[in-house]
């Protein structure tokens, strides 16, 4: 980073908003501090000969120093039983004590005169070039682990402190960051790390991740953006970072952060026990999972299965309208085998057509158009291809698979789907594959429609789940994703819940289970109206299970069915909005009992 | 001097972690360690020069043990390589 840089960044505006992607959640306040690998500057001229003995002390030296500090590290990470980062840095020790490279480095240095961090480098890029030679992806892509034992010999020896004294509050800025950064990040208290590039399951995010340090990566311009010295704010529940706040920015991030942090004590203590209410009902929550490493997660904060199995990054990746089925089928399995014996919850392809690539023409009303169940019914062969891949891991697995249509608006879909699922299932039964003669077909209900012939729908469905995002913009004919309008989207608008609440009735009638799997269910507050009108399930981002089961755990049944009825009654927003108001203080007055007998115990 | 021929047995191949999981194995003996694999020779020891044969899945190497103990370094060797590195259930 030059100074003209920095000054740049210093007089850039205040309160600059950086967007990027969590990947470890949290909120920190501190000081920006621009990091950047110290760009290698060897001298490559030869020294006299005098000198050659002292440079290869130089390399002896170095050697130690950093194999001892790496020793600590994988100390700390045993202590902290961290597999993860133990197994990485085991690696690199073995990289560092590498008698051919110990040999090379010597031979070069005594063979050619040349200094000790010139010796290193080249000793490193034999190893390097025959590597990427190889064109193995599963040794380039991993080439860093050389890169970082080179740059920290390189860097010792020419006696640059890798990781400067940034002090306690600083929050790392950079391009990239190695895993062993992150380790000596942690141990020297930084308090955040922001990223232009990186990815959600490299190396140095699974280690920031166990060591709790909040990061937020694919910035693209944090560090153009970001002066050194400026005061920054990580937020990694809203997936971005604010630069230079002013002052009511950093206080209300101040009350935030100290909030949080009182909070996650509080909700560490809950993720063990069990999801019921106060008045002992079990309440299953539930899991929302798009991507693979999202898995791990149901198992960390304890859900109950997965509620939405979402499976429409995995065809984006593939490419246009063909799907691949073994893929389909992997993503399905590692989602089984991550979920214990819970249920499984599949949705169907739920992509507008404005995502597939063989589409030329626009639709001018896209969520109006050609999305969901629509295009499945029309291009049957991408239906069969998903019903097919899911039925043969469901035979394997019997009893834990429910399949969930997207954007169903009238019962002849439903029928079609059925139709196609019996067809799907006789044909691998013929072939000898095992099925699950139980497999569970649900629909979504997120048209106002389906909403409003629930009663006929729940003699045909083993289960509903309530897309609260879509059924809000649907009922109240709000894009959701228009800023013009975004005041007026409102999921606690009364006719959301009427809707929501005659589903419930429905279900219940007909033992039909009713789920909730929209962003709803992960406010506090309405997913106690949610189960106050009879909802038993309710899905969403595993990380938020912990802050709705602390809500239920803290409520009776008769407490949540008495706020349900006074938010039915209700008949504007306002009035809405206001219930929420004295429900969210007097269960901060039982959040801070809580936190009482909590210190006490 | 005992040779004796392996196949690659995990998914992943030789990365990172199985080498070095080798290479700590190979220390453990004085004898000393080489693999064979299409014509190039590297030392056992090294975690770079197993690194550079870029191994995948399938692929046949010979070992070869040569010292005082090299008969049990060849066994303990061969194991690892038949119980895949013993990296595959995670």
């Amino acid at each position: 980073m030059t100074g003209i840089d920095m000054q740049e960044g210093n007089s850039k505006e205040s309160n600059a908003v950086v967007k990027g992607v969590t990947a470890v959640e949290g909120v920190v306040m501190g000081v920006a501090r621009l990091y950047t690998r110290g760009n290698i500057n060897i001298d490559p001229e030869p020294v006299e000969e005098s000198r050659v003995p002292g440079e290869i002390e130089k390399f002896a030296r170095a050697k130690k120093s950093i194999g001892m500090e790496m020793q600590r590290l994988t100390d700390f990470a045993n202590e902290r039983e961290d597999s993860q980062t133990r197994d990485i840095l085991s690696a690199q020790l073995e990289i560092l004590n590498d008698p051919e490279l110990d040999q090379m480095v010597q031979s070069h240095i005594e063979g050619k005169h040349i200094r000790a961090e010139k010796a290193v480098y080249d000793a490193f890029q034999y190893y390097i070039d025959l590597i990427k030679s190889s064109e193995k992806t599963f040794l380039v892509s991993r080439l860093s682990d050389l890169r970082d034992v080179r740059d920290r010999l390189i860097n010792n020896i020419q006696q640059l402190a890798v990781i400067a004294n940034f002090g306690k509050d600083a929050i790392i800025v950079t391009d990239d960051v190695s895993p062993l950064e992150v380790v000596t990040f942690a141990r020297n208290g930084v308090r955040g790390i922001i990223c232009n590039y990186g990815g959600l399951t490299s190396h140095a995010s699974i280690i920031a991740n166990a060591m709790g340090i909040p990061m937020v990566i694919d910035t693209k311009s944090a560090t153009r953006e970001a002066g050194d010295g400026d005061t920054v704010i990580l937020d990694g529940y809203g997936q971005e970072v604010i630069l230079r706040p002013d002052d009511s920015t950093s206080g209300s991030y101040r009350r935030a952060i100290k909030r949080h942090k009182e909070e996650e004590k509080l909700l560490r203590s809950v993720i063990d026990k069990p999801a019921e209410t106060l008045c002992g009902k079990k309440i299953s929550l539930q899991a929302n999972i798009d991507f693979e490493d999202e898995v791990l997660n149901i198992e960390k904060y304890r859900a109950d299965g997965i509620g939405l199995l979402r499976t429409d990054t995995l065809l984006m990746n593939a490419g246009p309208i063909s799907m691949d089925g073994k893929r389909q089928e992997q993503f399905c399995q590692t989602a089984y085998s991550g979920s214990g014996s819970a249920l499984v919850t599949i949705r169907l392809l739920d992509v507008g057509g404005d995502k597939l690539l063989d589409l030329k023409t626009r639709e001018a009303n896209p969520f109006l158009g050609w999305r969901g169940v629509r295009i499945l019914l029309d291009r049957r062969e991408l239906l069969r291809s998903q019903l097919k891949a899911i039925c043969r891991v469901a035979g394997q697995q019997p009893g834990r698979t429910r399949i969930l249509v997207p954007m169903i608006s009238n019962m002849d879909e439903l029928r079609e789907v059925k139709t196609e699922l019996e067809s799907v299932q006789k044909q691998l039964a013929e072939k000898g594959t095992p099925i699950d003669k139980n497999i569970k077909l649900g629909v979504m209900v997120e048209v106002p429609s389906v909403a409003l012939q629930v009663k006929h729908f729940a003699k045909e469905v083993d289960f509903f789940s309530i897309g609260t995002n879509d059924l809000t913009q649907y009922t109240l004919a709000v894009d959701r994703g228009n800023h013009l309008i975004s005041d007026l989207y409102q999921p606690m608008h009364p006719a959301v819940l009427a809707f929501i609440s005659m589903t419930v009735e429905a279900g219940d009638e007909r033992d039909v289970p009713v789920a909730v799997c929209g962003e709803l269910a992960s406010d506090p507050f309405a997913a106690m109206v949610l189960v106050g009108l009879g909802v038993n399930e309710l899905s969403m981002t595993p990380r938020l299970i912990p802050r709705v089961k602390q809500a239920i755990r803290l409520h009776t049944i008769r407490e949540m069915g008495e706020l349900a009825r006074q938010v039915l009654a209700s008949v504007s927003i306002k009035e809405i909005k206001k219930l929420k108001e004295e429900w969210q203080s007097a269960y901060e007055v039982k959040l801070r009992e809580e936190r009482a007998s909590a210190a006490r115990g | 001097m005992i040779k004796r021929k392996v196949t690659v047995q995990n998914d992943a191949g030789i990365h990172a972690r199985p080498a070095s999981i080798i290479v700590k194995e190979a220390s453990r003996f004085e004898s000393d360690f080489h693999i064979h694999m299409y014509g190039y020779r590297i030392n056992g020891k090294s975690i770079l020069g197993l690194l550079t044969l870029a191994a995948e899945k399938g692929a046949e190497l010979e070992l070869e043990t040569e010292g005082p103990d090299e008969e049990e370094a060849m066994n303990s060797l061969v194991s690892l390589f038949e119980n895949s590195f013993h990296t595959e259930s995670e």
